[in-house]
């Protein structure tokens, strides 16, 4: 009886005590950027460009939970949120609850040579502490990567500013596929030809060889080859961690191929399926900073919806 | 012997008569005597002398070597964060920044209490001679080479100043004088701190 009564109450004391692990919920505010930076990176918008893509990777990033770009700009018109200017604890609190965020993130991109330097502030909502995180794209970093580590560094500083354990978001790897390859016949290939603008060297020939892609959003650029026609296509991958993706491709007879990407336990299609052009050889835009994440880093367009992004009624 | 007989004994001696010799040289013997304490005197006024300079010396010499040394027992009390213990002890929550430049020591305070001061950190920004130490909290501002910059601290630690054209890490600048060298760090919270006298 003293043993039931024992675990009765360690139930109800339980339940009865305060949830030190809150989810974390991040609002990305426009960022910054330097004279040099925009000029180089294509523009006065940079700086929300940037943080829209940074917003997408987060979104990749579970259990953290971002609050939707556009909804950021609209509650907050009347006022900046800016890296160098400090933010009072009360301050924070209320623009917080304004947006249901328990992160605010603010940053700034700077040119360093031909190097590019995005530094972020982050401000946790309810208690006011304030960290820094900084990621840097040159000769072996493109900016997707760099967006994408610095997205990392704001995750792991919003969960523990929520009392949540660290999480290790492992990259995700991406591969190609081939069919009737054998030693006399080139066969199908579909394999990855590009990441977020960069080349890959002998992709036809090396399309079983896995790609590490960091947790977040890149440009992937798909090429195809049968050993007389070549097509290419370029998707936008939502990279989550630690998944296996493959380009998969299928091509009726006497059709033009069909190219997508798929998770490889699952078989299920993580992006559109393309029906794509036979003909001129594929050519990728060169460049480390000239990645296209369509919807995302363009002005132009209204980012995607993320798939944790949530709305907040205000 | 009594009394009668001693006296009496007395006065029936004779003074004895000096030799002409001990008259010849009495003068010189007086003379030499005299210049024999002079010398001595003069000596010993030397010795003094030497003695003086040499204790105004020590002194000169001890100042001088007082004086780095309480500046650098003070850069060294902000950067192991007893100052801070201090002065966060006088100013709760209103302590935005320590500085210690060459005209001494200067508090920054917030006049609402609700600084946020959790990631403290100390920096050292020396341009030719000048040389300031500061310490603050990740997520405020101080004034750096002319710059508004916002100091943070990343997860690991590693400190970064981020301001309009100005960008300093252990790994990057930009906008940062050539001249210019910053040292920083964050300053344990858990150390057991002895008073310091400010």
């Amino acid at each position: 009886m003293k043993t039931l009564l024992t675990l009765l109450l360690s139930a109800a004391a339980l339940r009865a005590a305060p949830d030190s692990r809150a989810p974390a919920r991040v609002a990305v505010f426009d960022f910054q950027a330097e004279g040099a930076a925009a000029t180089k990176l294509g523009g006065a918008s940079v700086g929300r460009s940037i943080a829209n893509v940074l917003t997408a990777d987060l979104s990749s990033l579970l259990p953290v939970t971002v609050v939707d770009s556009a909804e950021v700009r609209e509650s907050l018109s009347d006022r900046k949120v800016q890296i160098a200017d400090p933010l009072e604890p009360s301050e924070a609190s209320q623009v917080g609850r304004t947006l249901g965020a328990t992160t605010l993130v603010s940053g700034r991109v700077y040119m360093d040579g031909n190097d590019i330097i995005i530094a972020a502030k982050v401000v946790s909502a309810t208690t006011g502490q304030t960290l820094g995180a900084m990621a840097k794209a040159d000769a072996s970093t493109t900016v997707a990567d760099a967006v994408s580590l610095l997205g990392t560094q704001v995750g792991r500083i919003a969960l523990s500013q929520q009392g949540n354990p660290d999480v290790p978001w492992a990259p995700a790897e991406i591969v190609g596929t081939a069919r009737g390859k054998s030693l006399f016949s080139v066969g199908e290939v579909a394999c990855v030809m590009a990441v977020d603008g960069v080349p890959i060297p002998d992709e036809t020939e090396k399309w079983e060889l896995k790609r590490a892609l960091l947790p977040g959003f890149h440009d992937i650029f798909v090429r195809y080859y049968d050993g007389t026609s070549v097509a290419g296509e370029n998707f936008t991958l939502e990279a989550m961690p630690g998944q296996n993706y493959e380009v998969s491709f299928e091509r009726p007879q006497g059709q033009k191929p069909k190219l997508w990407i798929r998770e490889q336990l699952s078989g299920r299609a993580v992006t559109p399926t393309i029906l794509a052009s036979v003909g001129e050889p594929p050519r990728v835009i060169q460049g480390r900073i000239s990645f296209d994440l369509r919807g995302i880093w363009s002005e132009s367009n209204n980012p995607t919806p993320y798939p944790n992004a949530m709305g907040h009624s205000k | 012997m009594n009394r009668d007989e001693l006296d009496h004994l007395l006065r029936s001696l004779r003074v004895p008569e000096a030799t002409e010799e001990f008259r010849e040289a009495l003068p010189g013997s007086v003379f030499s005597a005299i210049t024999r304490g002079e010398g001595a005197h003069k000596t010993r006024r030397l010795t003094l002398g030497f003695a003086a300079a040499a204790a105004c010396g020590l002194l000169i010499g001890f100042l001088l070597w007082h004086r780095p040394l309480s500046y650098e027992r003070q850069a060294a009390a902000m950067e192991d964060g007893r100052t801070l213990h201090d002065l966060l002890t006088r100013y709760p929550g209103r302590l935005q920044a320590i500085i210690q430049d060459a005209t001494g020591l200067h508090t920054q305070v917030s006049d609402r209490g609700e600084v946020s001061t959790s990631n403290p950190v100390w920096l050292e920004i020396k341009d030719g001679s000048d040389q300031q130490v500061v310490v603050t909290f990740s997520g405020q501002r101080i004034r750096c080479e002319g710059h508004d910059v916002v100091v943070l601290t990343d997860t690991s630690g590693d400190v970064m100043l981020v301001g309009d054209g100005f960008f300093w890490s252990r790994g990057a600048t930009v906008g940062v004088a050539g001249t210019v060298q910053i040292r920083a760090g964050k300053i344990s919270q858990t150390r057991d701190h002895s008073p310091v006298s400010l």
